[in-house]
This record gives C-alpha cells, structure tokens and sequence, in this order.
C-alpha cells in the first residue's frame, strides 16, 4: 500500500456555510485526486471556496457530503481525535501569516507538533528541520528577531518536523516580498522532489507556475484542471533577480 | 508523554508571559501565604500553650479544689470553702490505689517580706515535700524541703529567682534569715525558673514553705483550698474522678440530691479549653484566607478565560498540527494550576521566612509545621484546578478552522 501514501481523493465533496443567514456554498460537487508526490497549485478569486478546500483536505472541516479519502481511507468514519492524530502525522500546514508563537524560540515553534505525537523519540527532529529550511543557525532566535521570509521558513519548517506525507499552504507568499517568496517557493519545490505531495493555493498565477498541477475553481466547482507545462523553478528565478 | 511534554512547554510559558503569569499568582500567593501563617502560628501557640501546660499539668494530673460547681474556672477563681482537708487527701491516696502521689496548694496570698532592711510583696505558697514530684519543679541551689520538716512545721522557705535579684541583690540567698509578715524564716534553696505563666503570673517572684508551716504560722486554718494528685498514667484518669467523686461524697456524708463540694479539673478539660481559645487561628482566621485564595482563584479563572480569547490563533494552529481537543483542555488546566501550584510554593517560603521573624518575638517554635504546607499547597492545586475548568472547556470548544485564516 505504500503507493497510498498520502493519497488524497475527494468525490463529489459538497460544504455549505451559512454567513450572515445566507448560504454560502463554499464546494460543489468537488471530485478530486491528487497522487502521492504531486505539487498542485489550487487558484482562484477569493471566496471561490479554496481555502474551503484546504480545511476539507486538511482535515479541519468535514465534507456536508460526499467522500474524503486520505490514503485510501474514507475519513468521515474517524473520530475528532483520530483526525487530530492524522494531522500530526500526515500533514503539514503553512499558513499565509505564519502563524508562530510570539515570545518562543525559531527551534520551539518548529518543535510544536511534536508535542501532540505518539512518538517516543522526539530529539533532534526540530534541529533537522530548520535545517532543511536553511535556518539551523536561526534555532534560538524569536519570531521578533527574524525577517518574514525567515518566520515563514520556520513555519515550513513546523510543518516537516513531524515528517508528513502532504503540505498543504494556504497564500505561503501572501505577505512576503517577492524573493522571500521565491525562497520559500524553491524549498516547497525541493520538498516535492523528495516525494512529499504539495498542496499550494495562491490567487497568484506566476506561483501556481511553480506546481505541475494547476486546478481552478470559481463558486466552489473545479472549472481547470490541467498539467503545467514547463513549471518555473523557483531557484532559478531566484538566481535572476539577484 | 504529552501530559509531560506539554508541562514542560507550560513551564515555558510562564517565563514568556511574566506579567501575566504575575497578577494570575498574586491572588493565590497571598491567599497561600495567610492560609500557612495562620495555620502555623495557630498551631505554634496550641504546641506552645499545652507543652508549658504539660509542664506544669501533665496528662496524669487531677485538680482538685475545694467548693462545687464552677469547676471550669481553673485552680485561681474556685470556692474557698473550708471542705476540703490533708485528712481527705490523706484518705484518697490510702484507699484510691490509682492516684499515686498528691501534694497540696495552698495560696497564703501577696505578703511582705523583709530582709535586711529590704522588703518586697511576694505571694507565698504551701506545698510538701511531694513538691518536686507532683509539679515537676526542683531547686536550681540549696535543696527543697523534706518530709520532716513538713511533719514539724519547720520556718523553712524556697525563693524564686527574681526574689534572689530583688530582695538579695544577687548575693547567694542559701542560709539567709528573712521574715514572712512578722515569722522569721530560714531560706534553704532556690526555685528553678519558670518565668511568667499562663495566667501572667511571675513564677519566679514566690516563696514556697511547708504548708503545714503555712496553714498555722502565716494563714491560721485547718483545711485547704487545692490540691494536686497525679495517677499512675494517663489512662486511669477518669477511673481515679469517679473514685475520689464517691470517696469523698462518703466523707464529707453528702446526701444524693446535694451537689459535689468539691470539684476536679483534669487535662481533658485544659485540651478543650485550650481548643476552644484557639479556635479563632484553626477555625475564623483560615476561613478569612480561604476566602482570599477564593478570590484568587477568580481572578485567575477570569485572567484566563481573557488568555482564551487573546489567543484563539495559537490554539486553531495547535489544533491544525494535531492538538486533540483534551490536549488543549489539558494544556489551560495544567496552565492554570502551575500558576497557583507555583504562586503557593512561593508563599510557602516566604511564609516559612515570615514565620522565622515571628517566632523570635513571640517565642513560639520556628518550623513550618506539615499540616500548614500540606494545606497551603492543596489550597493552591485545587484553586488552580477549578479554576482552569472554565478556560479550558472554553479553549478546547474554540473552532480552529475560523482562527486561522486571520
């Protein structure tokens, strides 16, 4: 089964929020497969629903109806524990405002998941992921004392310690200037290339030119979904502008 | 594993937010603070209190006093009636195998006495040579008195130390003459010291003589007022009541619907009496510290439930990286009572400081006693406990999906 790993399919995914008492149909009928090791940039208009589609996959939120399978298993028989669990140990998040504990060292916001993890050794796991982000010699530095570029990486960084199957990034260079968002866009595609799935939504149409899977969706229904031809490396482009 | 990682992060974070951390402990530390003084001085004073009572009235003593009913007034205020006789006594420790020595106490009143020119008012008492024995008190120099000179009434006398500094202007008192009113006696020893009793009283300004002495040369009567009796142990104390109860009824040929003339005072009797003074530091005064930690417990319930809100993002992030709703409840209730748990811990020392100073002026023991820390910490864990309910129920029911995209 080791080709499930971190497998993600979704059929015929439906999610209706209610905002101020009006229905608000966040995903329609989304069907979905993303393969093991894929990078799949998500686009659209904001209230498309992508950001629906993150919670879904990421297990934050719960389909009203359809099926949601994550490494061949449908989720909506697990328990809110056992989602928690599933979480910690196939997928990371990166967020578009980082999301770090203010007042806590780089290295002990990297090792936060590990807290919630049923593994018994636990040491020097945050260390390698900072190194993995180019950050080992940032580990005592707090969120305060370090650029944007270098909070997100340390969010990057967050999300791999606990090694996952699948990134999912919510707008990651929403609010950095475009080098750090080149950088941290050429670490996603460096994870990619070793195996990790990536899930990437952007509104952004030069980002999702990084990814080898580009979907489109408009008022919650995948309208796009086709192969990049070409995809940008980021570590190229990076190069050129400095 | 997570309840460990997750103190240790707790830990962590109590150092970050240090003004917070700050005002949630004051209210626990200074309830705890109370709470273990309170206690600890109450108990200092009740250990205090019954060790110098012990002292002079040990578990195996009887009072008792001549004249019936209000026998919880102490030896000071019972009846000075003429009931009570050496033959009664006498007649008790013959036939009441139980009670094993008795000496009697006789109070021949505030008198002057006079040596060389000098004089000074000194209360004057009359016991026997079962002195030492039954009121455990002994001569520091010379020697008490003997059966003997009890027998004949001899013009002997035994002074206090303030009397050697007073009367004798420290010069060795042994052998001196003095006269008690217009009775010249001879000093043959010094008491050992006991200071101001409990009644306030200086033991050490007194003068004892053989109470035969007493009765016919200073106060002129037959019969006495109190006596002491020490049973064989601690147990046969209320044995030995009800059977000096009959045997005197017997003698003084009371009838049943006539009241006792006489009356006993036994140590179960001290133990209420000084329970039931202390009763405002076990009781009153830890119920006013109590209710400061109550209010310390509030505030942090209040501080934290205000931490909730102010930190929806963290707990939405912690939940995305795979806090389960008991890790988060788990995280607030350990926040909570580590702020109290450690807030009491540092009442504790300062209190076992405090404690310190008090006990040098008020001559009570310096320790903090178990009980008052045992107390103090409990105090503060459950208030840390009920506290972190509210906020962690809060926290834990927070929907982490709204908090993230902010």
């Amino acid at each position: 089964m080791t080709s499930e790993r971190g497998k993600i399919e979704l059929e015929r995914v439906c999610k209706t929020y209610k905002k101020n008492a009006q229905e608000v149909r966040a995903l329609v009928e989304v069907t979905l497969s993303v393969d093991p090791g894929e990078f799949v940039a998500v686009v659209g208009p904001s209230g498309s629903g992508k950001s629906t589609l993150m919670n879904v996959v990421g297990l934050l939120d719960r389909p009203d109806s359809g099926v949601y399978r994550l490494d061949g298993s449908d989720v909506a028989s697990h328990k809110r524990d056992e989602l928690a669990r599933l979480r910690n140990e196939k997928i990371g998040f990166v967020f578009q405002s980082f999301h770090l504990l203010p007042k806590t060292t780089a290295l002990e916001n990297v090792e936060l998941p590990l807290i919630y993890c049923t593994r018994s050794d636990i040491s020097g796991l945050g260390a390698r992921a900072l190194e993995q982000v180019g950050l080992k010699d940032r580990a005592k530095h707090l969120p305060s004392e370090l650029s944007g570029g270098e909070q997100q990486r340390v969010a990057i960084a967050r999300a791999l310690v606990n090694e996952p199957e699948i990134i999912l990034a919510d707008e990651p260079t929403g609010n950095l200037d475009s080098r750090s968002g080149l950088a941290v866009l050429a670490i996603f595609q460096e994870l990619n290339r070793q195996g990790k799935t990536v899930v990437l939504i952007t509104h952004d149409k030069a980002v999702a030119a990084m990814a080898n899977r580009q979907l489109e969706i408009v008022d919650g229904r995948i309208v796009t979904d086709e192969p990049v031809e070409n995809p940008k490396d980021a570590q190229t482009e990076l190069e050129v502008v400095s | 594993m997570r309840t460990r990682r997750l103190l240790r992060h707790g830990l962590r974070g109590m150092g970050r937010h240090r003004l917070r951390t700050f005002f949630m402990m004051l209210g626990t530390f200074v309830g705890v603070l109370a709470l273990t003084i309170v206690v600890a001085i109450g108990k200092g004073t009740r250990d205090t209190m019954l060790s110098r009572i012990d002292k002079i009235f040990s578990g195996s003593s009887i009072l008792l006093s001549a004249g019936g009913g209000g026998s919880r007034g102490g030896p000071h205020s019972a009846g000075r009636t003429a009931t009570l006789t050496v033959d009664d006594l006498e007649a008790i420790q013959a036939s009441i195998p139980v009670v094993r020595a008795w000496d009697p106490l006789l109070l021949a009143g505030s008198r002057e006495v006079v040596y060389q020119g000098n004089s000074s008012t000194v209360r004057i008492m009359g016991h026997s040579e079962t002195y030492e024995e039954v009121w455990s008190r002994g001569a520091n120099r010379g020697s008490l008195f003997g059966e003997a000179e009890v027998r004949s009434s001899a013009r002997v006398a035994l002074v206090g130390e303030t009397l050697v500094d007073e009367l004798f202007q420290g010069a060795d008192p042994i052998g001196l003459q003095i006269r008690i009113g217009t009775v010249p006696f001879e000093v043959i020893g010094v008491l050992e010291s006991i200071g101001i009793d409990l009644h306030g009283w200086d033991r050490d300004n007194e003068i004892v003589v053989p109470y035969t002495t007493a009765m016919r040369r200073i106060m002129n009567v037959d019969y006495i007022s109190t006596a002491k009796l020490l049973a064989v142990n601690d147990a046969e104390i209320e044995h030995a009541v009800a059977d000096i109860t009959s045997l005197l009824r017997e003698r003084h040929a009371l009838a049943e619907d006539e009241p006792n003339d006489f009356s006993m005072f036994t140590p179960v009797q001290v133990q209420q009496m000084v329970g039931s003074m202390n009763k405002i530091f076990t009781l009153f005064l830890p119920i006013i510290a109590g209710v400061s930690l109550l209010i310390g417990g509030i505030v942090v319930a209040n501080l934290m439930i205000m931490g909730v809100n102010e930190r929806r993002a963290e707990i939405g992030l912690r939940k995305a990286v795979g806090a389960r709703e008991k890790d988060i409840r788990l995280q607030f209730l350990l926040e909570t009572s580590l702020v109290t748990v450690v807030g009491g811990v540092l009442a504790l020392v300062v209190a076992t400081a405090a404690l310190a100073f008090v006990a040098r002026m008020m001559e009570l023991p310096n320790v903090m006693p178990w009980q008052a820390a045992v107390l103090g910490l409990g105090a503060a864990t459950i208030v840390g406990l009920v506290a972190g309910v509210a906020p962690a129920r809060r926290a834990a029911a927070l929907e982490s999906v709204s908090t993230l995209r902010e």
